[in-house]
């Protein structure tokens, strides 16, 4: 393996599930969240890989972030047809998953990944119910540690645009998590 | 405590718990996720670099325009002004090339706007 095929694989390795991630947060489906992940890997692998790493970061999520949105406006169309076709077959994408059954991997104690998994839940919810940019915003920023100027590049939005969605996005789930949390 | 200690708490709390969430990720997620990593290192590793030609491009567009326009004009309820705009959902899934064709446009522009600034 080439010392850039290397970096590539360390860079991937500290993105993937974090990208997967937020692509679950932004579909909801495991199978597609992994297809975006993947497909977003292989677009970044194919015309990125011989760019600066520095620039990496910014470019990966603006790629992941182009397949989600892909991905929803696609949902949109095809729930449009469906509704229309009359065969509307909401739910059926949603199967239950035997391996998220099994035991905790990290060997935690059943109290403390219940807490674990009740803080995540109600973090989901209020993630939800934010517009799509202050969601990607707030991931970008928050978990991933992009700056100001890399979430705008990454998002294809001003600078501007991303300090306002980050503030909107900041107070609305603290407010709905006022309570909840420390 | 005032609202800016408040404020980076919460944000704290917030990345950790986003953190928490993908330790109990798993194996099958993982090793999937391993796969894509491995397949997309050795496209960028590979001689033969898999750029888009026409054809790649060109071929699936068509067809699902063309299954599409097919239905719309010989399904029975061609004629129905209840039926979704097909134009409008064309250009919707055609428009993937868009966001990829100016991906590289725009952020070289950007990467010149940071070297001025700087």
């Amino acid at each position: 393996m080439t010392s850039n095929a290397q970096s590539l694989d360390r860079f991937l390795s500290d993105v993937e599930r974090r990208a997967y991630g937020m692509a679950m947060l932004a579909v909801g489906q495991r199978e597609e969240a992994l297809d975006i992940v993947q497909d977003a890997m292989m677009k970044f692998a194919n015309s990125y890989a011989l760019k600066p790493q520095e620039q990496w970061r910014p470019l990966f999520y603006r790629v992941l972030q182009n397949q989600i949105r892909d991905w929803q406006r696609r949902t949109i169309v095809r729930s449009r047809w469906r509704v229309w076709l009359g065969s509307n077959r909401q739910g059926e994408d949603f199967d239950s998953d035997p391996v998220q059954s099994l035991a905790d991997p990290a060997g935690r104690d059943p109290l403390s990944q219940l807490r674990e998994n009740v803080a995540m839940e109600k973090l989901q919810v209020a993630l939800a119910k934010l517009p799509a940019r202050q969601q990607e915003v707030f991931l970008l920023r928050v978990w991933e540690g992009l700056d100001v100027a890399q979430t705008a590049k990454a998002m294809s939005v001003s600078q501007g645009s991303v300090k306002t969605h980050y503030s909107r996005a900041v107070h609305s789930l603290r407010d709905q998590l006022e309570g909840h949390w420390p | 405590m005032t609202e800016e200690p408040a404020e980076n708490t919460f944000l704290k709390h917030s990345k950790n718990v986003l953190d928490q969430s993908l330790e109990n990720m798993d194996t099958l997620t993982s090793s999937r996720l391993a796969a894509a990593r491995r397949r997309a290192v050795e496209a960028a590793e590979s001689s033969r670099v898999h750029h888009r030609s026409f054809w790649y491009v060109a071929v699936p567009s068509g067809a699902a325009a063309s299954i599409l326009l097919a239905v719309v004009l010989l399904g029975p309820w061609s004629g129905n002004s209840q039926a979704p705009n097909v134009w409008e959902d064309l250009e919707i899934l055609a428009s993937d090339e868009n966001l990829e064709m100016y991906e590289n446009l725009e952020f070289y522009s950007w990467l010149a706007e940071q070297d001025d600034a700087s």
